[in-house]
């Protein structure tokens, strides 16, 4: 019982770019696709809780700093998340369908479906107002659903869908499309150039049975982020930590934790599936959020109740550093340094702490962010919008605005962010805002300051 | 007059208390039904409740969020609350009503905290209520109900109070009417409207919580029915 007959079907132009939008009558299969996920999930309790309990106060809007920058009324995360609790209250509740059909709301749907597209991909889902929301309302999850629905319909940016294709049925297998040939020459190039700064043979080992550590990587970090996986490599071997890197399967990126429960599932089993193959202990992230957020959070409901204990690479190089196993030069970097926390490790806590810890034990000049921790500011590409090119615009002018204060703030010299995503966002900002600023990776630095025992 | 004051305060208000309550129990147990089966369907069955317990504690004495970006509004909403929540259970005119009804009685406020408090409450519900109607941010997302609701609190305090003042300029037993009228609509409506936020509240960050515990087969229903998934990826 939808009430899909009464709808209205109004197609405005995307405001990204779909391979393959759906034809026919968007605003009927949006509404079955919305009545299956909500049958077929834990969804609906969510949701229906919400449209009881969400008295629309908008008290997020001032926490929020997409509306901190543009002050559009649909900026906040209340009026984001009202769209699809407005969608399910007319076509799922009695009480919203008898209302809808006395005062003509059917008709609206359409008009929502086309805002809720735009406004679900202008939200970086930070989850920052959810802390300050007094009902518990997690605009995140509202938005995430909405973008669920949209995708079981076909409307995905094509910046997501066409990196999730070649990962989920790809000849190369993950979203960057590296095959493995190349990989392994990366590998053997990145052996090289840390033969030739450290003077120590370190490897990336690959496929080596019974390691603790299987690692995962953003795959784009093989090709854009050299420096922070010879930070990694080096504090490995120095500290002697079993790894390996997994030759079926070696990205870390999911982009079903922005999108798809399907695609997050099919991807976190082609992750466990070479943990079993390798027999590893331990799934090792590398400087990725989202990543870490989607492996931590999912790993049992997708691995049949069963938990994969899940590392972020900055939790272990932290444990490292604490154990005495690393050593790093505590003058080695004097310019000044301050640390963009990622929401997808920080804003439940996870790390926070970790990454300060080991910034500080080698730079001489470190300052930190207001706020920062788990009420940070995300950096303004989150939630998947940072791979999205008509998004930039947005990015910039409202969603970075933030970040680019705070940075501003803190005079530093080097912004370290330890996650891919960000990193990229930051580094756009600082382009276009012309920030005296480089960002960097957390062990990019780390790789400048680690003294290797066994060089000496 | 008085058959129609005794009409309301009597049979009235008993069905509308026993219906508020019925439904009351309604949506707890079906909201603690809703979580049950979610983690019964959950690739991951244990949903912590601690966290989800904590903020809620957290937002019930909001202490910290007075300092935060809308002290104001903070305040005014606390205050607001708390005297939906403690006028009608403490007045002594209220513990009366009971006493002579139930034959149960317990503290009541005094009469000088009493009048303060329900002018409070009056007061920053029309606060609250030029607040939704000149925001835009607000206005945005509020329908008829936002409007509705905090105009009847608004009505049920300031007669209540008003029934009580000797320069009230209306007949007492019209005003009391008014106040009777309002106060058990709203017990009426509190199970089946928004306003039942006022006991879900407490449950809404856990049910949250079960939300985050995907089902392993979540996406295949959907798949199914809109011929799609992965985002057109396959």
């Amino acid at each position: 019982m939808n009430g899909q007959a009464a709808t209205t079907e109004i197609k405005k132009p995307y405001p990204f770019s779909v391979e393959n939008p759906p034809t026919g009558d968007r605003t009927a299969a949006f509404l079955t696709a919305f009545s299956s996920i909500l049958d077929s999930s834990n969804y609906r309790p969510v949701i229906e809780i919400y449209s009881r309990v969400s008295m629309n106060c908008a008290r997020c809007a001032g926490e929020c700093m997409l509306y901190d920058a543009s002050h559009d009324p649909h900026d906040s995360p209340c009026y984001r998340s009202s769209i699809l609790l407005r969608i399910y209250r007319r076509h799922f509740t009695a009480r919203g369908r008898l209302w809808a059909k006395l005062t003509g709301g059917l008709a609206r749907t359409g008009r929502d479906i086309e805002e809720l597209i735009e406004s679900n991909y202008h939200c970086t889902a930070c989850g920052r107002c959810t802390r300050y929301c007094p009902f518990g309302i997690d605009t995140g999850l509202v938005v995430r659903l909405g973008r669920y629905i949209l995708s079981e319909i076909g409307i995905v940016p094509k910046s997501l869908s066409v990196p999730v294709a070649e990962q989920l049925h790809g000849p190369t297998g993950n979203t960057s499309g590296l095959p493995l040939k190349v990989l392994k020459d990366n590998l053997q190039f990145l052996e090289e150039e840390i033969m030739e700064i450290k003077g120590v043979p370190v490897r990336f080992p690959l496929d080596v049975e019974g390691a603790e550590y299987v690692f995962f990587a953003p795959v784009s970090d093989y090709i854009m982020e050299a420096e922070t996986l010879m930070g990694i490599a080096v504090v490995l071997h120095e500290a002697g930590v079993s790894w390996t890197i997994a030759s079926g399967y070696y990205d870390a990126i999911n982009y079903g934790l922005f999108y798809s429960d399907a695609v997050l599932g099919t991807v976190m089993e082609m992750m466990t599936r070479e943990v079993r193959r390798l027999k590893g202990k331990k799934i090792l992230i590398g400087e990725c959020g989202h990543a870490y957020r989607a492996a931590r959070s999912f790993m049992a409901a997708f691995n049949g109740g069963v938990d994969i204990p899940v590392v972020h690479v900055v939790e272990l190089t932290a444990q490292l550093l604490a154990e005495g196993r690393i050593d790093l030069d505590p003058g080695a970097v004097t310019q000044k340094v301050t640390y963009h926390d990622p929401c997808n490790i920080a804003r439940q806590g996870w790390i926070v702490d970790q990454p300060r810890g080991i910034l500080r034990s080698f730079v001489r000049d470190f300052t930190g962010m207001t706020p920062a921790g788990s009420d940070n500011y995300c950096c303004g590409g989150g939630g998947g919008t940072v791979t999205m090119g008509e998004m930039k615009k947005y990015r910039m002018d409202v969603a970075g605005k933030k970040k680019v204060e705070q940075i501003r703030e803190t005079g530093a010299e080097i912004v370290v962010a330890p996650c891919a995503n960000c990193k990229k966002q930051l580094r756009e900002l600082a382009g276009h805002y012309k920030l005296p600023v480089t960002v960097s990776g957390l062990h990019d630095l780390v790789f400048q300051a680690l003294r290797m025992k066994r060089s000496e | 007059m008085d058959s129609i004051l005794h009409y309301l305060g009597g049979p009235v208000f008993r069905f509308s208390i026993m219906l508020m309550a019925l439904g009351i129990l309604r949506l707890i147990i079906l909201t603690l039904a809703d979580i049950r089966s979610a983690a019964r369907h959950a690739g991951d069955s244990r949903i912590g409740c601690g966290a989800a317990a904590t903020l809620t504690l957290a937002w019930l004495v909001p202490v910290r969020e007075l300092l935060r970006a809308s002290p104001l509004f903070s305040v005014v909403s606390l205050l607001f609350h708390a005297g939906i929540m403690v006028v009608p259970l403490f007045l002594s005119e209220h513990v009366l009503l009971w006493e002579q009804g139930t034959g149960l009685s317990w503290m009541t406020l005094p009469a000088a905290a009493a009048d303060a408090l329900t002018l409070c409450t009056a007061a920053s519900g029309v606060f609250l209520l030029f607040r939704r109607l000149f925001w835009a941010s607000l206005r945005v997302v509020s329908g008829a109900s936002g409007y509705l609701f905090t105009a009847l609190i608004i009505i049920i305090f300031a007669s209540g109070w008003l029934a009580g003042r000797s320069f009230n300029p209306f007949p007492r037993s019209e005003v009391m009417i008014v106040h009777l009228v309002c106060g058990n609509l709203t017990m009426i409506m509190l199970p089946f409207t928004r306003l039942s936020h006022a006991v879900l509240f407490p449950l809404a960050r856990i049910v949250t919580a079960a939300g985050w515990h995907v089902r392993p087969a979540n996406g295949t229903a959907g798949r199914g029915a809109a011929g799609r998934g992965e985002g057109g990826a396959s």
